[in-house]
């Protein structure tokens, strides 16, 4: 894997008294989008707001492309595109305007490049109109327009597709995809909704009370939880035990970490145990479930 | 620097309050103009040695009340040197009704244009803070010394070309309607008539009133930046600007006023001569001023640079 665009070491946040962030380490790669994922109230806005300085670190160091945020600000935000929440743009000028108002914070952005961001985000027809007659689904394009004007190497989303209707979702997730390809960006989506993150992400963190709980690439975990059901139980339940395999039983059903080439071989031996095997199935475990797990369940809105 | 301020000035003229406030100045000016046409009276210019020896003799009739108090002796005795000294001097007295009169009157609302600064002063950043726009602002490769330096200068330009308005259209407009003054304005300076330089009075009572629109600006400006709301900061400006005259009298009796700003931010009491509390030096003024210059300024980039944003 290619070198890491951020580093997030140790990163606390203190307010009043309260830890809100607690020593949360992580790196995020060129090319990769990685999901941020927690139930509400566990960090996610302030972790966004930690990195694109927005807040002040309590402790720890947060580095984009080796520039710190806390002591080269200027240096380390010149690499990122920023939608934090709902983009709020300047509502009493056109589409156009709040582009050029933003274009001249940032070295190099030229009227080709706005036109031609304008063209991307597919805002051409109404973009010398006021932003406060947009629908929200503009306002998006618009807020995606601006923190992708100067070419950033890292995009910072937080909770990206809110008032997106589903089909601009899906334009919003396949232009998403092709600027990671295509232009090797790192994005960090943070997001509490969950198949949103399943359909758009690489990789997934999950944050809780603070804390970074786990790290996982998606789809590498799927497939290998197999379901059983098979009698006697005892009989299979004591076979399993005694082999070393990793499992749970609910109901009668046996739900072990089995690969899906070795479930032959397992069938076999059940069998020559007399045991009656009357199903096995690949359990497909949505990140829904995984996530529930993880954060131990109902929390999650 | 310069792409900053462009793009603050940008988003002030977008505002439509903005254009209010420039409507409301030049309604003042045109109103007050034409106004004073309308209502203009013939002046006859002929008779005025006839009217300045009424004055005197007025006066004279008035002196010989018994009893009389010794303010309204100095009256007399000043109306009395001033038509004397006009009649030796072939000087006759100016229409109020000229360009110059109605310069005078532009000078005489800095206090409106002060007001009317104040506005946009306080809003200018606490706007962005209940907007939700201060994080797209400060998400940039710009620090936010850079970023609230630029809306500070952008609210003093603003101001000044208020000024500038004002100037211009009151003296156009004095000189389309009314024409050049003829004629002199007199003062007495230590028992003296003297012929007044108006133009001179008319540069000195803007430069005086900057005292007040400084302030006034700079505490706007704090208290938007501090509290980050648009409608305490003016309302707390205003109250101060309005009312500060009166806060220093109710507050005299508690605190020593001299060190407080409001006691000296309207430097026309120097030029006039006439102090809210006691009397007091320009220097004193000034320097008193400036400390509190300094400290809005200081604690308004300090909280504007240290504080987090979660807005």
């Amino acid at each position: 894997m290619s070198k890491p665009i951020v580093v997030l070491k140790n990163v606390t946040k203190v307010i009043k008294g309260k830890t809100l962030i607690d020593n949360l380490s992580l790196e995020l790669f060129p090319g990769q989008i990685t999901g941020f994922l927690g139930p509400n109230g566990a960090g996610k806005t302030t972790t966004v707001r930690l990195m694109t300085g927005l807040m002040k670190l309590t402790s720890g160091t947060i580095t984009i492309e080796g520039a710190s945020i806390a002591n080269d600000y200027e240096k380390a935000i010149s690499n990122v595109g920023v939608i934090v929440e709902n983009p709020e743009m300047y509502k009493y000028m056109s589409g156009y305007k709040n582009l050029l108002h933003f274009s001249r914070m940032h070295k190099g952005v030229t009227k080709e490049r706005i036109d031609e961001i304008i063209d991307q985000v597919g805002l051409s027809k109404r973009i010398n109109e006021k932003v406060s007659t947009y629908s929200l689904g503009m306002r998006q394009r618009l807020g995606l327009a601006q923190a992708l004007l100067h070419n950033p190497k890292f995009l910072i989303l937080d909770e990206p597709t809110n008032g997106l209707d589903p089909a601009g979702i899906r334009e919003f997730r396949t232009y998403l995809r092709k600027i990671a390809v295509e232009n090797n960006v790192s994005i960090f989506v943070s997001s509490h909704l969950l198949s949103e993150i399943e359909l758009m992400c690489d990789r997934v963190a999950v944050i809780q009370n603070g804390k970074l709980i786990d790290e996982r690439m998606i789809q590498s975990d799927e497939k290998t939880r197999m379901q059983l059901k098979a009698e006697p139980a005892e009989l299979v339940e004591g076979y399993l035990s005694s082999n070393g395999y990793i499992f749970t039983i609910n109901q009668g059903v046996f739900l072990l970490e089995l690969k899906e080439e070795k479930v032959p071989a397992l069938i076999n031996e059940l069998v020559g145990q007399q045991v009656q095997i009357f199903a096995v199935s690949a359990v497909h475990e949505s990140l829904e479930e995984q996530f529930l797990q993880m954060t131990g369940g109902g929390q999650i809105v | 620097m310069f792409s900053l301020i462009q793009n603050e000035w940008m988003k002030l003229w977008h505002k439509k309050g903005t254009w209010a406030i420039l409507g409301i100045l030049l309604l003042v000016i045109i109103g007050f103009g034409v106004l004073d046409k309308v209502t203009m009276d013939e002046v006859n210019t002929s008779d005025w040695k006839q009217e300045q020896q009424s004055l005197i003799d007025d006066a004279n009739t008035q002196l010989q009340t018994p009893d009389l108090d010794e303010w309204s002796i100095q009256i007399f005795e000043d109306q009395k040197a001033m038509a004397q000294y006009r009649l030796d001097n072939n000087a006759a007295p100016q229409v109020n009704q000229s360009m110059e009169g109605n310069m005078a009157f532009g000078a005489s609302i800095m206090v409106l244009i002060t007001l009317l600064t104040v506005i946009p002063g306080a809003s200018i950043v606490s706007q962005e803070y209940t907007d939700g726009t201060i994080k797209m602002l400060l998400t940039r490769p710009v620090s936010r010394f850079k970023v609230l330096a630029s809306k500070l200068i952008t609210i003093f330009l603003f101001g000044f070309t208020l000024i500038i308005v004002t100037i211009i259209l009151t003296t156009v407009l004095g000189f389309i309607l009314f024409g050049t003054a003829t004629g002199v304005d007199l003062t007495i300076v230590d028992g003296v008539v003297q012929q007044t330089n108006t133009m001179k009075d008319i540069l000195l009572t803007y430069v005086y009133s900057l005292g007040d629109f400084t302030m006034s600006i700079l505490f706007a400006f704090f208290i938007g930046t501090v509290f980050s709301s648009p409608s305490i900061a003016i309302a707390l400006s205003m109250l101060f600007l309005m009312m500060g005259p009166m806060i220093i009298m109710l507050l005299q009796k508690y605190i020593p006023v001299e060190y407080i700003w409001l006691t000296h931010s309207d430097l026309t009491q120097h030029l006039r001569k006439e102090y809210f509390i006691e009397e007091t030096t320009l220097f004193m003024s000034l320097t008193v001023l400036a400390i509190y210059a300094i400290v809005f300024l200081v604690l308004s980039f300090m909280t504007f640079i240290k504080r987090d944003v979660k807005a």
